[in-house]
């Protein structure tokens, strides 16, 4: 029950935090028209500045495919959606080149009817990469990442014997490509300014395999020697796509 | 640009490879609920109860009817459980066992109105009850049928009863199964001519003696007012009919493959509410149409009968039908060649006769035959034969503590060593319930006493009984010693079986099978125990195995 509500507390926030996005996009676009009267006059007016070195921070979706066979219980569509939460700071920078370090943390869950029963997955990723960023124009960048990952799993079935849990750590990778533009900021790269940013990514994610062998949560309430419902190995890997919209400082 | 629209194309054609690839593997199955199966209760003595549950010799076999499949559950060893699916077909009808155990037989009705060719035909599937459950045989029906009969002797089925809008009820299919479970049976398909009467009953005999031709098996179909008796060594040969006396209905059917040099084969037809019984002669043929014919005599009594069957008063002859008469509280033993009938004054108003002769490997050639009923607290054995005074040796009663209403014959495929006991349940007068286990031989019977009304499943080995209810215990009950043993599980009950384990080495396993709620459907769990000694304290509960297979 606790994780439904946390699982449909996650969709909630994936809705709130686009709608959040459009609206700040959309405010942020005609404001950002006027010039920064309070930036420090940039020694070069075309340096990247801070459009290139800042802190950022991200909010979105991370869609993943995950195609293992551990995973069908638990979803009708293949689809892992979760909530995507990011915050990177580029401390290094030579011409168009730059380099981030970005943590972050995906929050989600799927859940779907298992014959009678029903199964639900919540999972929670945490993630810390370097970020190559190269702008190819001063609000146009791309980016790649390469980081590994350690995520939560809480697999859980609901049956004729009540809940049944199996839950663990797991290492893992992703590996994804983007592009970020800016959508919002002032021109002039020595602007102390919040900037507004829109990202896209794609790649593949591994996280390593879970035995997704079931034990009931409260063990003296069940049978005597109850075998271990077994649903196989369930392995989150997948195609991933992720969109986020972020706010960068100096 | 044109590089750049190549790009974009590129990018989208990946994306929906990916899509592709991720979506569609999950099973379907996943997605139907399982709801226990349940049927018409027809026999009081079923164990399975209202459950379609069957048990085989080396499996027991349940149906998944939401998702036309039956899970076989098997043994590798003791306390472990392996689950094997086939399907079955859609809409399944029937689900039955031969007598045996060893194979299980299930009709479906396909889909029905079939509007493409492609929808599923109406289908008899055959299927291996050891354990290594296979499908062994398929046969495809042109219409759709609701019912099945299985002949004890294991060579034929019985399909009829299409539920078209316009059906002939008359109209039966023979699957004549073979030896070879490999090969694809053979199918007749007969008409019966009627005179209005519909099918009721089916008898199929044992190999009766034709006089200037082979022994031959013979399927007596009893219908409303009259009997058809198809030969099935020529299933194709139009039957023989034969009307009855007034018009009335046969009740029951039995038959004797004759005496040689004093009668020939018989059958005797008991009819409803008729103080007249039917015997009818196997002769030789009187047309090529048949290759035998029917002679039959009616012999009168003295009031209604409420079971008949054949015993044999000396070694090698003295064939007698004997019919009970109870409300003259006595039997009457029939001469089929003269019609005379002679009484016998019984101790109690017998409604049930069973012939045990072979049972107790009575070597005088004289019947035995238990006396029983379900309107008395008394049972009898009538030693048959002929002593001065009396057509009988003896007749000895026993006052017991409940009315028979069941004698279940102790399975002897596998093992014959109690083939002389028989298990008597019935109505109690009393508080407690019993059941009795019959020493044949030493003509014992032994109480038992239970504090609930069990269902009883004898072991496909013969030599255990399980007795359960509905609730959270059973009883194991060996014969040798004469011993119950109470195990408990922490489920309800639906079913007990036990059925020999794949590993070769005579163990057993014992399956106590419980359907569970959840989410307002069911799932499947089981306890495993060991077959030949099972404790409550060494189990394996095995739980959601209507996932087994499909996750």
């Amino acid at each position: 029950m606790t994780r439904k509500r946390l699982s449909r507390g996650a969709s909630r926030w994936l809705g709130a935090a686009t709608c959040a996005a459009a609206l700040l996009l959309g405010a942020g676009h005609a404001r950002a028209q006027a010039p920064d009267a309070a930036a420090a006059p940039p020694t070069d007016p075309h340096a990247l500045g801070n459009h290139q070195k800042n802190v950022r921070l991200e909010i979105g979706a991370r869609t993943q495919f995950v195609n293992s066979h551990g995973f069908d219980p638990f979803s009708t569509n293949d689809v892992l959606p979760q909530l995507s939460l990011g915050a990177s700071f580029a401390f290094w920078k030579q011409d168009r080149l730059s380099l981030a370090a970005m943590a972050g943390f995906d929050y989600g869950g799927s859940d779907a009817s298992l014959r009678s029963d029903k199964a639900s997955l919540d999972v929670r990723r945490f993630t810390l990469a370097p970020e190559a960023r190269y702008h190819l124009l001063r609000v146009l960048a791309v980016t790649a990442r390469v980081g590994p990952t350690l995520t939560r799993e809480a697999a859980e079935v609901q049956g004729a014997l009540g809940t049944m849990l199996k839950t663990g750590w797991k290492f893992g990778v992703d590996a994804t490509a983007g592009a970020a533009l800016e959508l919002w900021g002032y021109e002039n790269g020595a602007s102390g300014k919040p900037r507004l940013w829109l990202m896209g990514e794609g790649g593949y994610g591994w996280t390593a395999p879970m035995s997704l062998s079931f034990k009931p949560e409260d063990e003296s309430s069940v049978p005597q020697r109850l075998t271990a419902l077994d649903l196989g190995e369930l392995s989150l890997a997948g195609p991933l796509f992720r969109i986020t919209a972020g706010v960068s400082f100096w | 640009m044109t590089r750049l629209i190549s790009s974009a194309r590129a990018l989208c054609g990946l994306s929906v490879v990916w899509l592709t690839a991720g979506c569609g593997d999950r099973p379907a199955e996943l997605d139907v609920a399982f709801d226990a199966a349940h049927k018409e209760i027809k026999d009081p003595a079923d164990p399975t109860r209202d459950l379609q549950v069957r048990g085989l010799t080396g499996s027991v076999a349940l149906l998944d009817v939401n998702l036309n499949q039956v899970m076989m559950f098997t043994s590798p060893k003791p306390l472990e459980l392996a689950t094997t699916r086939l399907p079955v077909g859609k809409d399944v009808v029937q689900f039955e066992t031969s007598r045996e155990h060893d194979k299980l037989f299930v009709l479906s009705r396909g889909v029905t109105p079939r509007y493409k060719d492609t929808d599923e035909r109406p289908q008899l599937l055959v299927f291996d009850g050891g354990t290594a459950p296979q499908q062994l045989q398929q046969v495809e029906l042109q219409d759709p049928y609701n019912e099945l009969e299985v002949d004890p002797q294991g060579e034929w089925l019985l399909v009829h009863g299409s539920g078209g809008l316009v059906s002939n009820p008359n109209e039966l299919l023979l699957v004549r199964l073979g030896e070879d479970s490999g090969a694809t049976p053979s199918l007749t398909s007969k008409t019966l001519g009627s005179y209005g009467g519909k099918p009721l009953r089916f008898t199929f005999t044992s190999a009766l003696s034709v006089p200037g031709v082979a022994k031959r098996r013979l399927l007596v179909v009893q219908r409303e007012k009259d009997l058809a008796i198809i030969d099935l060594s020529r299933p194709e040969d139009p039957e023989i009919t034969v009307a009855l006396p007034e018009n009335k209905t046969p009740l029951d059917v039995v038959y004797h493959d004759g005496i040689d040099g004093e009668v020939n084969s018989m059958l005797g037809v008991q009819l409803d509410a008729y103080a007249n019984v039917d015997l009818l002669t196997i002769n030789a043929a009187e047309s090529a149409d048949h290759a035998f014919s029917v002679h039959p005599n009616l012999v009168d009594v003295g009031g209604v009968p409420s079971k008949l069957d054949f015993v044999q008063t000396r070694k090698d002859g003295g064939l007698r039908l004997a019919a009970l008469v109870p409300l003259k509280q006595a039997a009457k033993l029939i001469d089929p060649s003269s019609g005379v009938a002679q009484e016998v004054p019984l101790h109690a108003a017998f409604t049930q006769i069973r012939r045990i002769t072979n049972d107790v490997s009575e070597q005088s050639g004289e019947d035995i035959a238990l006396l029983y009923g379900e309107a008395t607290n008394t049972i009898a054995f009538w030693r048959l034969g002929i002593t001065t005074g009396t057509p009988y040796h003896s007749i000895e009663a026993y006052d017991i503590g409940i009315k028979v209403g069941q004698v279940f014959d102790i399975p002897n495929d596998q093992s014959d060593e109690f083939a002389d006991r028989k298990i008597l349940s019935g109505t109690s007068s009393g508080t407690t319930q019993q059941f009795y286990v019959l020493d044949l031989t030493q003509q014992k019977s032994f109480p038992l006493d239970v504090l609930t009304n069990l269902t009883l499943n004898l072991s496909p080995n013969g030599r255990q009984l399980w007795a359960f209810g509905t609730d959270r215990g059973f009883a194991q009950l060996t014969f040798d010693p004469l011993q119950p043993a109470s195990l408990y599980t922490e489920e309800r009950i639906a079913f007990v079986h036990d059925f020999a384990t794949a590993a070769d080495d005579g163990s057993r396993s014992v399956m106590a099978l419980h359907v569970l709620s959840s989410r307002g459907h069911s799932s499947v769990a089981a306890t495993l125990f060991d077959g030949v000694n099972p404790s409550t304290a060494q189990t394996q509960f095995y739980a959601e195995l209507e996932l087994e297979g499909v996750k």
